[in-house]
């Protein structure tokens, strides 16, 4: 798994981590998130386009991530989440996904991610989307 | 019925990526739709991932698999002489709760069920572990028709 990072300037910085390869592991990304976590990130874009498959592995580096930019206000409460997920209404404010692949949006749709994880297809939307 | 085969003596995590080409490369040579191809190296990588973390406590261990079409059902069974594990009898997670209320683990078997459409294990008098993945209808209809 390849990863190389950029930034973006929607309405809020945006970094963007392109993942290239099977996300099988998740140390790689954990590493690379903390990484930019320490240095201030607040707002996450995962690059999923060159992604071709998730594995459990993957999805625990895509939970950390989540855990890592979640915030600690009401809104982003236990209870709070789990009624927004019950009710389609959460999608992290901070952590987004672009253009998975097939496969990859399988995987996301089994765990259930993609109930709270948005997923764009289209980069410059994606971006515009973190306020 | 079409069988292939590869043994690993000693499989690590590192092998993970070659074990999801060969089982790519050999259930497209044996016909299946790229849907249902994605579908069993997904739920595979998860089983053999469980083997060798599991199983074998991140160890070096011995896994075989065979890749068998039958008809228009494709089967992947992997053996391992780990100690036994019956993945069936795993509970399935809660995909509904937050991530933080939700049991750890049990997402690798949760992706094998939902990939495949039967997981059947048993160990033999060896001790050797066998879990078996059934895709049914994995086969494209041509291909069957061809062969026939």
């Amino acid at each position: 798994m390849e990863i190389t990072i950029s930034n973006e300037l929607g309405h809020v910085p945006v970094t963007v981590f392109h993942l290239s390869g099977d996300l099988s592991d998740d140390e790689p990304l954990n590493t690379k998130v903390t990484s930019q976590y320490d240095a201030g990130m607040q707002h996450a874009l995962l690059d999923l386009s060159s992604v071709a498959y998730i594995s459990s592995a993957g999805l625990r580096a895509l939970h950390n991530t989540f855990t890592l930019l979640r915030g600690d206000g009401p809104e982003e409460s236990d209870e709070s989440i789990t009624k927004g997920i019950a009710r389609g209404t959460y999608t992290s404010p901070y952590l987004k996904l672009y253009k998975p692949s097939k496969e990859a949006k399988k995987s996301l749709h089994v765990s259930g991610y993609d109930m709270f994880l948005e997923i764009y297809d289209k980069y410059y939307e994606a971006i515009a989307s973190f306020r | 019925m079409t069988t292939e085969s590869v043994q690993y003596a000693e499989a690590r995590l590192s092998d993970l990526a070659e074990i999801r080409r060969y089982l790519k490369k050999t259930s497209l040579k044996m016909g299946c739709t790229t849907d249902a191809v994605s579908e069993i190296v997904l739920a595979a990588n998860e089983a053999v991932t469980n083997i060798i973390i599991h199983g074998y406590d991140r160890k070096p261990g011995c896994v075989d698999i065979t890749v068998c079409r039958d008809g228009v059902d494709l089967i992947v069974y992997l053996r391992d002489r780990s100690p036994s594990f019956n993945p069936n009898s795993y509970p399935p997670p809660d995909i509904s709760l937050p991530l933080e209320l939700r049991k750890p683990g049990g997402m690798g078997i949760h992706m094998i069920r939902n990939f495949v459409d039967e997981m059947n294990y048993h160990v033999d008098s060896d001790g050797v572990n066998e879990l078996a993945l059934v895709k049914r209808g994995a086969v494209k209809m041509s291909t069957t028709e061809t062969e026939s």
